[in-house]
């Protein structure tokens, strides 16, 4: 128990105070108590106002852990914009332990201070009075029980998100995603589950509240006459808990914004290629695939993230990185694909040339890549900027239609037929002139073989 | 019904209310955190 006490405390944002304060708040409740038990047995109930104190002073424990989950929403969001990759993960990962592990505390916490001080408040009311009867907890209390199913969906929630994503740690890559994924829809729907039934659970527990006061007040009625008291105290707190009512409801309206508009249909993969050159703004139709990325620029290759390749060298480096994917997926077929990013001033004889490297290196297929910013502006996560890209496949083959030693090419044979789009070097003015080609072409169904000279430029 | 029983059914229909607003405030408000993470697996 202690030492998953120490791992919330080192996952949630401010997690000593939250602890001290979680601590102090339940001695003060055993305390309190403690004092409500002696009383009884003396006859000296405590005073209710005590009771209201200890009670309020444990509201400011949700509220810490409120502030101490905003903070690791904003670590999020901050995480988001900036940052090196591995900082961008370990901070996300920081704010998504820290929002899981702090909900799934204060529920656990505020629920333990709330009990202890009810059971002080029940046996403070308990106890007979100056006339020798036992009062009891006003009925309006019943209403608040209508809440718990909320509270235990939520404490549920968390706790199962906090079991699948230490789960994570030992999923596929591949499948961490989809994994975390259907965990989250699982336990979104629990939870919704639990809340509906607090909001039936309300009304039912105010309407036996009414019964219970009603039949009371019938039976006091009889011989004596209640007791003279204003109706106005009543009637001021009912015009506040309105009021709160109204405030609370406007307040979650951003919360319930983010929870129900649906994200915008883009087309595309969120993949970023860092410090790529700004590309022809196209949306090509074929989906983005995992494959070696070959970057060229006006003056720089990069080969999967590794700026200052030498053109070189291309051919050799595709050949070790075809030849690692057989290594570790033995049995598993090579696509022969690779991914090609260009920008609009990326002159079309260097993207050439960089395609017969790779065409030499026995990839035969190109994805030419098409990155542009997204804005997408949410409720409460704001303003977030991406990139999403999209892609146009490729064949490339020599010009001449044959292997590299002077045979028919096999591979070529699918894009020989009549209606597939060659695309040569010298067709064409500029990259964004070439692109736009090859996008229209695969948007209407075609297949396009990019065609690169035999000789070396 | 006696002269004071109806400010108190009252205020059981206001406290009513203000507990559906709490429940509809922590749902919506616990679920934020589930669109945080989603973020990161869009």
């Amino acid at each position: 128990m202690l030492s998953s006490l120490i791992f919330v405390a080192e996952d949630i944002f401010y997690g000593p105070a939250v602890m001290v304060l979680a601590l102090v708040l339940v001695l003060i409740q055993l305390a309190v108590l403690g004092l409500a038990l002696r009383g009884r047995k003396r006859g000296k109930p405590l005073s209710m106002k005590l009771h209201a104190l200890a009670g309020a002073a444990i509201a400011a424990l949700p509220v810490l852990i409120a502030v101490s989950v905003h903070t690791a929403r904003a670590t999020m969001l901050a995480a988001l914009d900036v940052g090196a990759p591995s900082d961008k993960a370990s901070a996300l990962s920081r704010g998504i332990s820290g929002q899981i592990n702090g909900i799934a505390f204060a529920v656990f916490a505020t629920g333990l201070a709330l009990l202890l001080w009810v059971v002080g408040v029940a046996y403070t009311a308990s106890a007979p009075g100056p006339d020798g009867r036992a009062r009891s907890l006003p009925p309006a209390a019943l209403v608040g029980v209508g809440l718990l199913p909320t509270a235990l969906g939520a404490l549920m929630w968390a706790t199962s998100l906090v079991k699948s994503y230490a789960g994570t740690a030992g999923v596929d890559p591949s499948q961490k995603a989809a994994f975390f994924l259907a965990a989250l829809d699982a336990a979104r729907a629990e939870f919704a589950r639990y809340a509906r039934i607090s909001t039936v659970a309300i009304p039912l527990f105010a309407v036996v509240a009414i019964v219970l006061i009603v039949m009371r007040d019938r039976g006091r009625a009889g011989p004596e006459p209640a007791r003279p008291s204003s109706a106005r105290r009543p009637l001021i707190a009912s015009g506040a808990a309105l009021l709160l009512a109204a405030l609370i409801v406007h307040q979650a309206r951003p919360f319930v914004a983010e929870n129900t508009q649906p994200w915008p249909k883009i087309e595309g993969m969120w993949v970023e290629f860092p410090h790529a050159p700004p590309m022809p703004p196209l949306l090509g139709p074929d989906p983005i695939e995992r494959a070696p990325v070959v970057q060229v620029e006006k003056n720089d290759l990069v080969l999967d993230g590794a700026r200052g390749t030498p053109f070189e060298s291309l051919e050799d480096k595709l050949i070790t990185l075809k030849n690692n994917y057989r290594l570790l997926h033995p049995g598993g077929d090579f696509n022969g694909l690779a991914l090609v990013v260009a920008g609009h001033d990326t002159p079309l004889p260097r993207l050439f040339s960089a395609a017969r490297a790779i065409h030499r290196a026995d990839y035969h297929q190109l994805l030419f890549a098409f990155t542009r910013p997204v804005k997408i502006i949410r409720p409460v996560l704001g303003t977030l900027n991406r990139s999403y890209t999209t892609g146009a496949l490729a064949g490339v083959f020599y010009s001449d239609w044959l292997d590299k030693w002077g045979d028919p090419d096999d591979d070529a044979v699918p894009w020989k037929h009549a209606d597939a789009v060659a695309l040569r070097s010298q067709d064409f003015s500029d990259y964004t002139a070439f692109a736009r080609r090859l996008v229209e072409s695969r948007r209407q169904g075609k297949k396009v073989a990019v065609l690169v000279d035999r000789d070396a430029p | 019904m006696n002269r004071e029983t109806a400010p108190r059914l009252l205020l059981v229909g206001a406290i009513g209310a203000l507990a559906l607003a709490a429940n509809h405030f922590l749902f919506n408000w616990v679920l934020v955190s589930d669109a945080f993470m989603r973020l990161i697996l869009d």
